[in-house]
C-alpha cells in the first residue's frame, strides 16, 4: 500500500471508528463513494479491529526483564554474558547440536540451548567444568551417573539424554525444558498459594521417587533446581550430575549450603533421605516464601547450618498454614535421618487432601508399586474391632475341630499305626514271602480307596452308614509300601508313587496294607531265571497275614489275570469277618513256592484299564475348566509380560521378589517332598527339582509382571496391603488387619463347604455324606507331609487369588462394570464349587463360601484374599485330632500353632500399638 | 564502562531529545547495564513477593541516572523513550538467537482466529511485531512511537501520552488503530520474509 493510500485508509478507518457499529455501513457508503477497493481496505481494517482486542497482551516486561537478567552473571564484574559465551547461535557442534543460545551459566559451567539436527529438537547442553574433564576417575564415576539418569523417565523429571564430547570438554544433553525455575518464581511472586504449593510438593515427591527408584540421588535439590514449564508443570532437572561435579572442585561450591542435608554438610555419606531434607527445605520454601536458614554471607549460614538451630515454624510466616504441612516439613528437617519419612511418597501422601493414589489415577496415570504401597490407608483396626476379629478366629478354629470329628474320613478310619510302624510291617512281610536282598530303596505312602466310599455312599442310605469304616476292612484308607533292588526313579514331580515307576525289575515288590496294618495286596516281581521249578506253595500265611478266616474261603476259578508270569495259581470266594456283607474274591499267585501275587477284590473293584475311563462328568467338566483357565493365564500373561516390560509398566522388583520367594517355597518343597537316592541319579533328580521350581518361579514372575500392573492402574486399592508386604512392611497395620480379615474369612469357608455343607443335611434326615479328606498322602505322612503341605498351601493360596483376582479384572475388562464382573464371577464360582458337592443340599453353603471369598477380595484386596484362601488350606489339609497323643498329632498341633501365630501376629499389628485397654481404667486419677 | 555524572545524562537527553542520534548511542549503553542491574538486584533479592513493574524499574533507573534534583518532566519523557528502546531491542536480539530456522522461508502464520498464537511462541511473535512495527513506522511515525512505548516500554495509555505530549484520548486512538494494523500486517505476512536469522557477531 502506498503511504499517501494508507493514510487515506487510516483516516477513514479512525472516523468510521467513531460511529456505532451498526451505522459503519451507512457511513462508508457515504464517505468512499464508488471507490469500492478503499471501503473493502476500510471493512478489512474494522475486521480486523474487532479481533485485536487482546491483541498484545503478553507481558512482554516481563520477558524482556527476565531476558535482561539472564544468564545468570557468575562474578559481578562479568559484563555481557553473551558476549563471552564460547559458542555463538548458530555454532554447529559435533555435526549435530546447532547452538541457539546460551541460557545460563551454572556452577558447573555454560549451559546452552541448542537443536538437535539429528533428532530435530530442542535441547539443552551443560558444560562440565574443565576440572572434571581432566579428572578420569570422576569422569567415569560421572558417565556412569549419566548411565543411570538417561533411564529415568518421568514427567516430572527433566530427562537426560547423553554426553558427549566436543574439543576435550564434556556437556550432557538433556531435555530443554521452556518455562522458568521454581527460585526465580518464588523470587517473584514469593509463597506460592497453598493449593497451588501442594500441587507442586506432590509433583516434586512424585519426581524425586522416579529418580530414587533408580538408585539415583539428587544431592543438590533446590529451588533453582526445579523448572516449572509451560503449563506450570514441575520438571526436576540437574540430579546426581551437579552434585558430582562439584565433588570433583571443592573450591566451587554448586550449590549452597542453604539446601543441604545436616550429613551432607558434614561429608557424610548420602541416602535418598538426605534428599528428603532438602525437599523438606523446598517445601518450605514453597509453603512460606521464605528460606529455612538464611544469612547475609557464606560464613554466618556455614555457621547456621552447622549450629543446632531449627527454622522458624512456617505457621509463624503464614499462620493460615495447614499444621499437616507443618508437620510434614519438620519431619523431613529431622536431623537424624532415619527419623525422616521413608520415601518422597509417604511425604506426598502426608500433605492434606494427599491421597496419591486417588490423584494419580484421576489423572490417568498408573500409579508406581512404591506409590501404591505408601497410599495413605492407616487400616489400623479399632481395638473393640480387632478383639471381635481374633476371638471369631479363636472360635471358628475350635468349632472347625469339633466339626470334623465326624465329617473327615481319618477321624473315622483308624490310624492307631503310623506310617514308619506300617512300613517296618510291610518289609517284614515282603521278606517273610520272598527271599529278596535286602532292597537299596524304598518308598511309601498312604491312598484313598475312593471306589469304596462311592460304593458305599450308592449302596446303603442308612443314617450309620460310614461306621463300618472304623473296621479298617475293607480299607478306606490304605498303606502302600515299596521295594526295589535299584533306585526307583522318580516321576516328573520327583516322586515314586504306588505305580510309578512301573514295577519292571526282578525283585521289585508292592505291598498294601489296611491302616491296622492288614495285608491287603502284594505284587512282586519274580526272578529272571528259574531255579526251583518243583517247589509246592503254602497260601495260609497269606490268610493269616491279611486278617481273613481261610476256613471260610470257597476255592474259586481265577478270574483276574496277574501281572507277573506266576508258576502256581489259585483263587478264593468269601468274606470279611467284620463285614459278612460284603463278598470278596481273592487271586494269588506264586513263582516256584514263593507267593508273588496276592489281592482282595471287593465287588467295586474294576479291571485298571477300566478304571481310568470311568471320570465322572462333573469331574471332566472341571478338569476342562480348569485346565482351560490355567492355558489360558500362562499364554496370556508371557505375552502381557512382555509387553508391558517393554513399556516399563511392569513392577520389577516386586516380580522379583516373589518369584525369589516362590522359589524358595519350591526348593524348599522339592527338599522335603521329592523322593531321594543315593546313587548319581540325585544329581538328575536336583536337576529336575531345580527345573521345576524354575519353572513354577517363572510362571509367578510372568503372570505377576502381566497383570499386576493392570491392577495397579485400575484397582490400587486392592493391592494396597500387597504391595507393602511384597516391600517388606510386616508390621503394617494394614497387613495386619488383611490377614486377621483373612483368617476369619478363611475359617468360615472352610466351615461352610466343608463341615456344615456335610452335617447340617443329616439333621434333615439325609443320609451323611462322603467323609471328607483331600489326599491323604500330603496328610498323614509326619513333618515330610507338613513340610510339604505349608509350602503347596502358601502355593496354593497365591495361585488361586492371582487368578480370582485375573478373571476379576477379565471380567472386568469385557462387562466393564466392576460390580457386575464381580456378580458374574461369583456366579461363576459358586456354580464350580457346587459341582464338587454331592447332594443339592451342599450348594447353598458352597454359595456362602464363595461369597465369602469374593467378599475378601472385592472390598479387602488381594492380600485379604491370599490370607482366606491360605487358611482354608491350613485348616482341610492338616488331620484334626482331639487325641494329642496320636502319631500324626504333631501336624496338627503345628498347624495350630502356624494359624494361632499368624493370627496372633495379624492381630497385634493390626492394633497399631493402640492399647487394648484405655489407659485412664488403670490410672489412679482418672 | 565509563561512569557518567547525572548532568551529563540530562545533558545527553536533552540533546537526543533535539534530535542528536549521537546521544541516543552514548546513552543506549548506560541505560542497558542500569536497567540490567536494577532488573537482576529486584530477581534476586532476598524479600520475595516483589514482581518487576516496568515503570518502577525504568523510575529507579531514572533516579539512579540522571538523579532527584534535576527531576524534569522532559528528561523524564526522554528517559522513557529510551529505556523503550532498550527493552525492545533486547527482546529482538534474544529473539533472532531463540527463533529456530526450520519453519520453512520464515514465514509466521498468525490465524485471524487465534491471537493466543502470542503467547504459544514469543520469539516468533517478537520478531514479528517488530517487523511490522517497522513497517508501521515508516508510514506513521506517531502510530511507532506509541507502540514502542507501550508494548516495550510497559507505558500506561496515560504516561504515553506525557511522553509524547499528546492527549490520553489521541493515544487511546492511534492505539487502538496501531494494534489493528499490526495485526493485519502480521496476518498477511511482512514484506521482508526472507531475511537471515540471528546474525554471527
Amino acid at each position: 500500500m502506498k503511504p499517501d493510500r494508507w493514510r487515506k485508509v487510516d483516516e477513514l478507518f479512525e472516523a468510521a471508528l467513531e460511529h456505532e457499529p451498526g451505522r459503519r455501513a451507512a457511513f462508508l457508503d457515504q464517505a468512499c463513494g464508488s471507490d469500492s477497493d478503499l471501503r473493502r481496505e476500510v471493512e478489512k481494517m474494522l475486521d480486523f479491529e474487532k479481533h485485536s482486542e487482546d491483541f498484545i497482551k503478553t507481558d512482554v516486561f516481563d520477558i524482556a526483564a527476565r531476558l535482561i537478567t539472564q544468564p545468570p552473571v557468575k562474578t559481578p564484574t562479568t559484563s555481557d554474558s553473551i558476549d563471552d559465551a564460547r559458542f555463538i547461535p548458530g555454532d554447529v557442534l559435533l555435526e549435530r547440536y546447532r547452538i541457539v543460545g546460551l541460557l545460563g551459566r551454572g556452577g558447573m559451567g555454560e549451559v546452552y540451548r541448542a537443536d538437535d539436527l539429528k533428532l530435530k529438537q530442542a535441547v539443552a547442553l551443560k558444560f562440565l567444568p574443565a576440572s572434571l574433564s581432566a579428572d578420569g576417575a570422576a569422569l567415569a564415576r560421572f558417565y556412569k551417573e549419566v548411565s543411570v539418569a538417561r533411564q529415568i523417565s518421568h514427567r516430572h523429571v527433566c530427562r537426560v539424554y547423553d554426553v558427549s564430547e566436543f574439543q576435550g570438554e564434556h556437556f550432557i544433553s538433556m531435555e530443554y525444558v521452556r518455562g522458568e525455575e521454581l527460585s526465580s518464581l518464588l523470587k517473584r511472586i514469593g509463597r506460592l498459594p497453598q493449593d497451588k504449593a501442594i500441587d507442586v510438593s506432590r509433583q516434586l515427591c512424585a519426581g524425586l521417587a522416579a529418580v530414587h527408584e533408580r538408585g539415583v540421588l539428587h544431592r543438590d535439590l533446590k529451588p533453582a533446581n526445579i523448572m516449572l514449564d509451560e503449563h506450570g508443570e514441575v520438571r526436576i532437572t540437574d540430579f546426581g550430575i551437579a552434585a558430582l561435579a562439584s565433588d570433583v572442585d571443592r573450591r566451587e561450591m554448586s550449590g549452597t549450603p542453604a539446601y543441604m542435608s545436616p550429613e551432607q554438610l558434614e561429608g557424610r555419606e548420602l541416602t535418598p533421605k538426605s534428599d528428603i531434607y532438602s525437599l523438606g527445605l523446598v517445601l518450605y520454601e514453597v509453603f512460606t516464601g521464605k528460606k529455612a536458614f538464611e544469612a547475609s554471607s557464606m560464613q554466618d549460614l556455614l555457621r547456621l547450618r552447622r549450629s543446632d538451630s531449627t527454622p522458624t515454624s512456617p505457621a509463624q510466616y503464614v499462620p493460615e498454614l495447614d499444621p499437616l504441612i507443618e508437620r510434614v516439613i519438620f519431619r523431613c528437617l529431622e536431623r537424624e535421618p532415619s527419623k525422616r519419612p521413608a520415601s518422597t511418597l509417604q511425604v506426598a501422601a502426608a500433605l492434606p487432601g494427599g491421597d496419591p493414589l486417588a490423584a494419580a489415577l484421576a489423572a490417568g496415570e498408573t500409579p508406581s508399586p512404591e506409590m501404591v504401597a505408601a497410599a495413605p490407608k492407616q487400616g489400623g483396626l479399632k481395638p473393640a474391632v480387632a478383639v471381635t476379629l481374633l476371638a471369631a478366629a479363636v472360635v471358628l478354629l475350635v468349632a472347625t475341630c469339633l466339626l470334623s470329628r465326624s465329617t473327615t474320613l481319618y477321624q473315622q478310619v483308624p490310624l492307631n499305626k503310623s506310617p514308619e510302624v506300617l512300613k517296618d510291617r510291610a518289609a517284614e512281610l515282603v521278606k517273610k514271602f520272598g527271599s529278596t536282598p535286602t532292597p537299596l530303596d524304598t518308598a511309601y505312602g498312604i491312598g484313598l480307596d475312593r471306589d469304596y466310599l462311592k460304593y458305599v455312599h450308592d449302596s446303603d442310605q442308612s443314617p450309620g452308614r460310614w461306621n463300618r469304616l472304623s473296621s479298617g476292612q475293607p480299607a478306606a484308607i490304605y498303606f502302600w509300601y515299596r521295594q526295589s533292588p535299584r533306585p526307583f526313579e522318580v516321576n516328573d514331580g520327583g516322586q515314586v508313587i504306588e505305580d510309578q515307576p512301573a514295577q519292571d525289575l526282578s525283585g521289585m515288590t508292592t505291598v498294601t496294607l489296611d491302616t491296622t496294618g492288614r495285608l491287603r495286596s502284594l505284587n512282586t516281581v519274580p526272578p529272571a531265571k528259574s531255579s526251583n521249578p518243583d517247589a509246592t506253595t503254602d497260601w495260609s500265611p497269606l490268610f493269616v497275614e491279611s486278617g481273613l478266616d481261610q476256613t471260610k474261603f470257597q476255592p474259586a476259578p481265577n478270574i483276574w489275570t496277574p501281572p507277573h508270569q506266576t508258576t502256581t495259581r489259585a483263587a478264593w470266594d468269601g468274606s470279611y469277618p467284620d463285614a459278612p456283607d460284603l463278598k470278596v474274591h481273592i487271586e494269588a499267585g506264586a513263582f516256584e513256592g514263593k507267593p508273588v501275587y496276592f489281592e482282595i477284590f471287593d465287588a467295586w473293584d474294576q479291571p485298571r484299564d477300566a478304571q481310568v475311563s470311568i471320570v465322572r462328568y462333573r469331574q471332566r467338566v472341571l478338569v476342562v475348566l480348569l485346565l482351560t483357565v490355567f492355558i489360558t493365564v500362562v499364554v496370556g500373561s508371557s505375552l502381557l509380560a512382555l509387553r508391558n516390560v517393554k513399556l516399563g509398566r511392569g513392577d520389577r522388583k516386586g516380580a522379583f521378589r516373589l518369584a525369589a520367594f516362590m522359589a524358595a517355597v519350591f526348593f524348599v518343597r522339592w527338599v522335603f517332598w521329592s523322593h531321594h537316592v543315593s546313587n548319581e541319579a540325585e544329581a538328575f533328580n536336583f536337576i529336575a527339582g531345580v527345573q521345576n521350581t524354575l519353572a513354577w518361579t517363572f510362571f509367578f514372575w510372568v503372570v505377576y509382571l502381566a497383570f499386576e500392573p493392570f491392577v495397579r492402574r485400575r484397582w490400587p486399592d486392592r493391592i494396597v496391603s500387597w504391595s507393602r508386604l511384597l516391600a517388606g512392611g510386616f508390621r503394617d497395620p494394614l497387613v495386619g488387619r488383611d490377614i486377621l480379615i483373612g483368617a476369619v474369612f478363611g475359617l468360615g469357608v472352610v466351615i461352610c463347604n466343608f463341615y456344615l455343607a456335610n452335617a447340617v443335611p443329616r439333621l434333615f434326615g439325609y443320609p451323611p455324606g462322603i467323609p471328607w479328606m483331600d489326599s491323604p498322602a500330603t496328610q498323614l505322612l509326619g513333618i515330610r507331609s507338613f513340610a510339604f503341605g505349608i509350602t503347596q498351601q502358601i502355593f496354593g493360596a497365591l495361585l488361586q487369588s492371582f487368578m480370582l483376582l485375573f478373571f476379576l479384572l477379565l471380567l472386568f475388562i469385557i462387562l466393564r462394570r466392576e460390580r457386575i464382573a464381580a456378580v458374574v464371577l461369583t456366579l461363576i464360582m459358586a456354580v464350580a464349587l457346587s459341582l464338587t458337592h454331592e447332594t443339592a443340599a451342599g450348594v447353598p453353603f458352597a454359595c456362602i463360601a464363595v461369597l465369602l471369598l469374593m467378599w475378601a477380595l472385592y472390598r479387602y484386596g488381594l492380600l485379604a484374599l491370599v490370607s482366606t484362601i491360605f487358611f482354608v488350606h491350613l485348616t482341610i489339609f492338616f488331620p484334626i485330632t482331639s487325641d494329642l497323643s496320636a502319631w500324626y498329632a504333631a501336624d496338627f498341633v503345628l498347624a495350630s500353632i502356624v494359624c494361632l501365630a499368624l493370627v496372633g501376629f495379624a492381630f497385634y499389628t493390626s492394633l497399631a500399638g493402640q492399647p487394648l485397654f484405655r489407659s485412664s481404667i488403670f490410672s489412679d486419677n482418672a | 564502562m565509563p561512569e557518567m555524572s547525572p548532568q551529563e545524562v540530562t545533558q545527553l537527553l536533552a540533546d537526543w531529545g533535539r534530535g542528536d542520534r549521537s546521544a541516543l548511542d552514548r546513552l543506549f549503553p548506560l541505560v542497558h547495564s542500569e536497567l540490567r542491574r536494577i532488573a537482576q538486584r529486584q530477581m534476586n533479592q532476598e524479600r520475595a513477593g516483589h514482581t518487576l513493574q516496568a515503570t518502577a524499574l525504568v523510575n529507579e533507573a531514572y533516579l539512579k541516572l540522571v538523579g532527584q534534583q534535576e527531576f524534569e518532566w522532559q528528561n523524564r519523557a526522554h528517559f522513557f523513550a529510551v529505556c523503550a528502546q532498550v527493552m525492545r531491542h533486547i527482546l529482538i536480539d534474544h529473539a533472532r538467537a531463540h527463533r529456530r530456522d526450520k519453519r520453512g522461508g520464515g514465514a509466521i502464520q498468525v490465524s485471524l482466529n487465534d491471537v493466543a498464537v502470542i503467547a504459544a511462541d514469543q520469539s516468533s511473535t517478537v520478531l514479528a511485531l517488530d517487523e511490522a512495527l517497522r513497517q508501521l513506522e515508516t508510514l506513521d511515525s506517531q502510530k511507532g512511537k506509541i507502540v514502542e512505548l507501550r508494548y516495550f516500554g510497559g507505558l500506561s495509555i496515560e504516561e504515553t501520552a506525557e511522553v509524547l505530549s499528546i492527549s490520553p484520548r489521541t493515544v487511546r486512538r492511534e492505539w487502538q488503530r496501531s494494534k489493528a494494523w499490526l495485526y493485519r500486517m502480521i496476518s498477511e505476512g511482512t514484506e521482508n520474509e526472507t531475511r537471515p536469522l540471528a546474525k554471527s557477531r
